[in-house]
């Protein structure tokens, strides 16, 4: 009887640990909405759009200067450039250089990594697409690839390992050196993208190759990283304008460009960024990426030159202060359990 | 009776079969294919396994390139793009056809070895004062990229540093293998198949 009305007591202690902080969140929860901030290179500053206590739009700049909706997109001409088409103002001449629309839009880009997708548990399987297959739009591939003590492929409409192929890239990544099993396998398995990289891969040495398929033949080149350098997460970007193969961040979590053609690593000059539990994100144009680490006290932004990645500028955006009902919640309840986060996709019971 | 007239009928069908097998004129792409079991890849042509300057082979790569002056070359592409080899065309194939490029190709070709020393760098230079070098690549381009990296070349802007840079790398091959020259290996194409 004893022992019953202990674990009675210690269940409900248990619900109401996680009850009435979902409860208090539940009412004083606040939507943060953060400005939206892109660098200028007409004004070699940051400029950004906000609302105001009454929920207007204000377009701003760490100067206090409002700009209307056409001098904003005069500002940010490389991501507003089809409000500037209609405004007649293309082709646009920037730095002694003509460019067209087309021009603009194929150096655009918009990279993302968040948490979730970082910390997300992936079944060790990957679709092998055709990089030069000849046609426009890729196609998926009948097989998956895996890569333990070797690499095997298997057709996943008959469920049968497919030996001649795996025989023949095998027998390319053990004339290549490389040290079974991967450590890291990094790639776009979609096909809409505009074309195909195959996937980045690291080996057992730490050692970074370049994994596609050119013509149903395996193409498997090792790539020189810089010496003392550990890549810890990697990233394909496909983008559009084909300058860069890939991201990656090393030990310290520095960031890296990995530059297509050349595969030459490039530093990129911004402060560490945590992948496992910061977001990334990095809009990018002919000129200058922005990029914004988002972190616990709020969004930290950066922009460096397009083309030698050095820093140009940086502004941290903090988030607001916490309503009333909020500061209370917090104060009165220190001890909250919780099953879900933001950071992964896993349930399982976290106190804070 | 049946049997007979079965026979006679029977070498009737056949006949024909036999004679399309052997009277046929041989183009050069079968002459290739029919050598398939010694077809070697581009990456064992560049490391000379089995095979030395001079001699015939055959080899199979992925063409990344044609030269758009003309069509007298393209590249082919073994196990990742540092395993290149330029292959020219021959007075027999003339020119390559444009519907190489991203396909396999099939060579039957001679092994040639290009030596890079200092008359022919001193040459070379001759050609860029008086402005009668070749033009390869689109204009505006240093010589063709593709060529570059089958040599394994840095980037360069200009002709001299090309120039600047091949001469570093002999005065390194001359220190480390008492030899004052690059070798360099392309294929001169006897017959061509796109597979």
């Amino acid at each position: 009887m004893r022992t019953n009305k202990i674990l009675l007591y210690t269940l409900a202690a248990i619900l109401l640990l996680w009850i009435i902080p979902w409860i208090g969140d539940f009412f004083t929860s606040q939507a943060i909405k953060m400005p939206f901030t892109l660098y200028s290179s007409e004004t070699g500053d940051f400029c950004y759009n906000t609302v105001d206590e009454k929920g207007k739009m204000i377009r701003t700049d760490r100067q206090g200067n409002i700009y209307t909706q056409t001098e904003f997109d005069s500002l940010l001409p490389y991501f507003y450039y089809r409000d500037l088409v209609s405004q007649g103002k293309f082709p646009l001449v920037k730095k002694g250089m003509e460019l067209s629309v087309r021009e603009v839009q194929s150096d655009n880009f918009v990279f993302r990594s968040t948490p979730s997708g970082i910390n997300k548990k992936m079944i060790p399987l990957y679709p092998l697409l055709e990089s030069m297959s000849g046609r426009a739009d890729l196609e998926t591939p009948g097989d998956v690839f895996r890569i333990a003590d070797r690499i095997e492929f298997t057709d996943i409409t008959k469920n049968e390992i497919d030996t001649e192929k795996s025989v023949l890239f095998n027998q390319l990544f053990e004339k290549k050196g490389f040290a079974f099993p991967a450590q890291v396998i990094a790639g776009n398995p979609t096909t809409r993208k505009e074309y195909d990289e195959g996937y980045l891969i690291t080996d057992q040495k730490e050692r970074l190759f370049h994994f596609k398929q050119v013509k149903g033949k395996p193409y498997l080149r090792e790539i020189e990283i810089p010496a003392n350098v550990r890549i810890t997460h990697l990233f394909v970007t496909e983008f559009k304008n084909r300058k860069t193969l890939g991201f990656y961040t090393d030990q310290n979590d520095n960031l890296y460009a990995l530059m297509n053609k050349s595969y030459d690593s490039r530093k990129i000059e911004i402060p560490p960024v945590d992948l496992r539990n910061e977001s990334l994100t990095i809009i990018g144009n002919i000129f200058d990426w922005t990029i914004k680490i988002t972190k616990e006290d709020g969004d930290h932004i950066h922009a460096v030159d397009g083309e030698s990645f050095s820093a140009l500028g940086t502004i941290m955006h903090p988030y607001p202060e916490p309503t009333t009902g909020r500061y209370w919640v917090d104060k009165l309840i220190p001890l909250k359990l919780h099953f879900l986060s933001g950071k992964d996709s896993r349930v399982f019971p976290r106190i804070n | 009776m049946k049997i007979r007239s079965f026979i006679p009928m029977l070498l009737l069908a056949i006949t024909p079969a036999f004679v399309a097998c052997t009277s046929s004129p041989k183009s050069n792409a079968d002459t290739v294919q029919e050598n398939t079991s010694s077809v070697l890849s581009v990456d064992d042509v560049l490391a000379q396994n089995q095979v030395a300057p001079g001699d015939v082979v055959i080899l199979e790569g992925v063409c990344t390139h044609i030269c758009k002056h003309g069509g007298r070359k393209i590249f082919l592409m073994g196990s990742d793009d540092t395993q290149t080899i330029r292959i020219e065309a021959s007075t027999e194939v003339g020119k390559f056809s444009q519907s190489t490029i991203n396909n396999i190709v099939r060579v039957e070709g001679k092994l040639v070895e290009e030596r890079i020393d200092e008359a022919y760098l001193t040459a070379w230079e001759e050609r860029v004062r008086q402005q009668t070098e070749e033009k390869h690549g689109s204009a505006g381009e240093n010589g063709c990229s593709s060529e570059q990296k089958a040599r394994g070349e840095q980037k360069t802007n200009t002709p001299q540093q090309r120039i600047e840079n091949f001469r570093n790398r002999i005065a390194q091959r001359e220190k480390k293998e008492g030899k004052n020259y690059l070798s360099f290996y392309h294929i001169e194409a006897i017959s061509y198949d796109i597979q």
